[in-house]
């Protein structure tokens, strides 16, 4: 490191692979999986997962993985050096854009931190009032109330707060400390998570729910919204288009297998959902529980009033438990995507790591507190309740269910046709036993982008068909309403462009070592 | 026999039942449980005015079952009371199957008897929504339907996921290991 800073290194192998499956697996993979497959015909629903998993999870994987690793950057200047300018400006619109999903993760984050704190015993006591929303005591289930209760004061902000700290003690030293994280953190996640499918499977009839987890209604397969909704979960499972793997794979030595190790992410994520459904669907079933398709219902209500009904303190011990097995699991996520922006200004600008990290927590912190405001602006919550809540569902509905797809299409476009799928592949194979047949170029310059475009385009009709954002999203204040959809999609739209080309324009600092 | 093989399949042989044996406490409460309030509920009470009884003799509806958790293929009696724990006489009663799924299923269960009584003979396993109506009121609640036999498909989707997803991540282990 001469003149530059240095860029870091995993330690071992061993420490990589659980950073990249603990950034993989995430809030979504313990509960957002049961939802799908509940509503995609169970068992059924297996089938166009591990379709997905293997057409489009599995390569474009590798893809990210072998990008990093061959350019020895993170996912702007990698790209930049594949394909020019318009290359590091796609890596920058790419993170700025998961810099917003980055904000509102740890707002909710923040949610589990504060959900586990009223685990302890006030989030099962019996149902209090949510004044701020006009219910009265009994009006509510306590998850119910406990959380909108949460959410209407200003403590959330405090738990923004401590998650952005967490997060950046957590990557203060690069590589080094994220290893030091993520080797507790994710073996943990694996033991709790085995813990609660025993306590699932042994509650009085749990074994019927895994019953009803893989036996298959086969009629849906015909139902074209299973597929795009199997290969949308393929693309957000796997972190893929935030620039992770890309990022953690530039910290890899000169001769390591990003084939094994995309394989191994990809089915360590997989693997983690299988055994997540065992347990959440034995809790479904034994309290007849509906899942809601939303990650944020089956968190904070639906398994929480599941769990209510455990007997004595073993309520309080698995509820503990289940919340502290999401907050390890979303923090070993948002680690990961703080990282890859923290990564990509040392890349670029070649600044020590302190430099950068301190006005992070301060930027990141205000973006997510943004999300955490108690503000209520729909008491009737027909759509969200909160302002920050109706902010992070309008922020989420762009980046994160049309921006990550619309990388993942440019990013294959660039390195598929522009760069050469056959450079790439000629790269992974040069390092792995496990050589990759050409036709993985064609899946990477047709299928995937053709796949792609197609999820969007039924996304973007189904915009066209049942309204905006996929429901009558309708508050109470209606011009409020109209003011917030056009802000969040212009800020969508314009910042990450804005932010891109400066970011792109501005002169880079001394060449990293 | 299959389904203690298959208990002993998904877990591994594992068990913790010593911990938790408060199996028949469990049993008990779920029953209160069925008479609580569900999310869907919940989300009805939450968008919209709890519907109001316009008959004057019937205010509120209450849903009983003779099982905690019925099985598919096998009568199970249901009580329509009224808030007073008097039987209604004449509520229509449906169920529908797999609620909030791409693949819901709708059945006319039938109507009450002068006891309030209606014997229903589930025809699909799973989650689903009772619903008992009279006149303008009505209620629901979610019930767990247990399967009548094994179900095999299950069982062959659960092992192929099963050692596809682990036999990955064995394979891909295998791999990086012989590298070095």
């Amino acid at each position: 490191m001469a003149n530059g800073v240095e860029r870091g290194q995993w330690k071992s192998k061993l420490g990589f692979i659980l950073a990249a499956s603990g950034s993989a697996i995430g809030l979504g993979n313990i509960v957002f999986f049961s939802a799908n497959a509940y509503k995609y015909g169970a068992g059924a629903f297996y089938l166009p997962y591990l379709i997905a998993l293997m057409v489009i999870g599995i390569p474009v994987m590798i893809l990210e993985l072998g990008l990093g690793h061959s350019q020895k950057a993170a996912f702007p200047e990698a790209l930049g050096r594949i394909a020019g300018k318009r290359g590091e400006f796609t890596g920058w619109w790419a993170l700025i854009n998961a810099g917003f999903i980055t904000m509102y993760y740890i707002t909710i984050l923040g949610w589990v931190l504060g959900m586990f704190i009223g685990s302890f015993g006030e989030l099962w006591k019996a149902s209090v009032a949510v004044p701020a929303f006009g219910f009265s005591e009994g009006d509510l289930p306590n998850p119910y109330a406990y959380f909108f209760n949460m959410l209407a004061s200003w403590k959330t902000v405090l738990f923004v707060v401590i998650v952005w700290i967490a997060n950046i003690i957590s990557i203060s030293g690069g590589t080094r400390t994220i290893e030091r994280v993520v080797k507790v953190s994710v073996p943990l996640m694996w033991l709790f998570m085995i813990i609660l499918i025993i306590r699932g499977v042994t509650l009085p009839n749990g074994i019927e729910g895994i019953y009803l987890l893989f036996t298959p209604h086969f009629d849906v397969i015909k139902n074209i919204e299973v597929w795009q909704g199997a290969f949308s979960q393929m693309f957000f499972t796997l972190s893929l288009g935030f620039g992770i793997m890309a990022t953690y794979a530039s910290y890899l030595p000169e001769k390591s297998d990003q084939t094994g190790n995309g394989l191994m992410i990809a089915f360590m994520n997989c693997g983690f959902e299988f055994i997540a459904g065992l347990a959440i669907f034995s809790l479904l079933f034994t309290f007849a529980i509906v899942p809601k398709a939303s990650t944020l219902s089956m968190m904070f209500f639906v398994v929480p009033q599941g769990i209510a009904e455990f007997p004595g303190i073993s309520m309080i011990i698995f509820g503990l438990m289940f919340f502290f097995l999401l907050f390890i699991a979303g923090l070993t996520s948002s680690i990961s995507l703080v990282e890859a922006l923290i990564s990509a200004v040392i890349d670029k600008f070649n600044v020590p790591r302190r430099q950068v990290l301190i006005p992070a927590v301060i930027l990141g912190s205000l973006g997510s507190i943004l999300f955490a405001l108690p503000m209520v602006v729909d008491s009737g919550l027909n759509s969200d309740g909160t302002l920050g809540l109706t902010l992070l569902d309008l922020t989420d509905h762009w980046a994160f269910s049309y921006g990550l797809m619309i990388m993942g299409l440019i990013e294959c476009v660039l390195i598929g046709w522009v760069f050469g799928a056959e450079n790439i592949r000629e790269h992974l194979n040069a390092n792995s036993p496990i050589q990759i047949h050409w036709t993985f170029n064609w899946l990477i310059k047709l299928v995937i982008p053709g796949i792609i475009l197609f999820v969007l385009g039924f996304s973007i009709w189904g915009e066209y068909q049942n309204g905006l954002y996929g429901h009558d999203f309708v508050v109470e204040n209606l011009a409020v309403a109209n003011i917030l959809h056009v802000l969040v999609f212009l800020g969508w739209l314009i910042i990450p462009i804005v932010g891109a080309a400066v970011l792109t324009s501005l002169k880079a600092g001394k060449e990293a070592t | 026999m299959a389904r203690v093989m298959m208990l002993l399949i998904f877990l591994g042989g594992l068990t913790f039942a010593p911990i938790f044996a408060q199996e028949a406490e469990m049993e008990a409460d779920s029953m209160a449980i069925m008479d609580s309030v569900s999310v869907d509920s919940v989300m009805a009470v939450v968008s919209a005015p709890a519907e109001e009884a316009s008959m004057s003799e019937v205010i509120g509806l209450s849903l009983k079952l003779s099982a905690t958790y019925p099985q598919q293929d096998q009568p199970v009696t249901l009580i329509i009371t009224d808030n007073n724990g008097q039987p209604v006489s004449g509520a229509v009663v449906s169920v529908e199957y797999r609620p909030n799924s791409s693949v819901p299923k709708l059945e006319d269960a039938g109507t009450t008897d002068t006891l309030g009584r209606l014997t229903w003979t589930p025809i699909d396993a799973g989650i689903a929504t009772v619903k008992a109506t009279y006149g303008e009121i009505s209620t629901s609640q979610n019930i767990a339907i247990k399967f009548s036999k094994f179900p095999l498909s299950g069982l062959f989707i659960f092992l192929f996921a099963g050692i596809l997803l682990y036999g990955g991540i064995a394979f891909s282990y295998i791999k990086l290991v012989s590298q070095y």
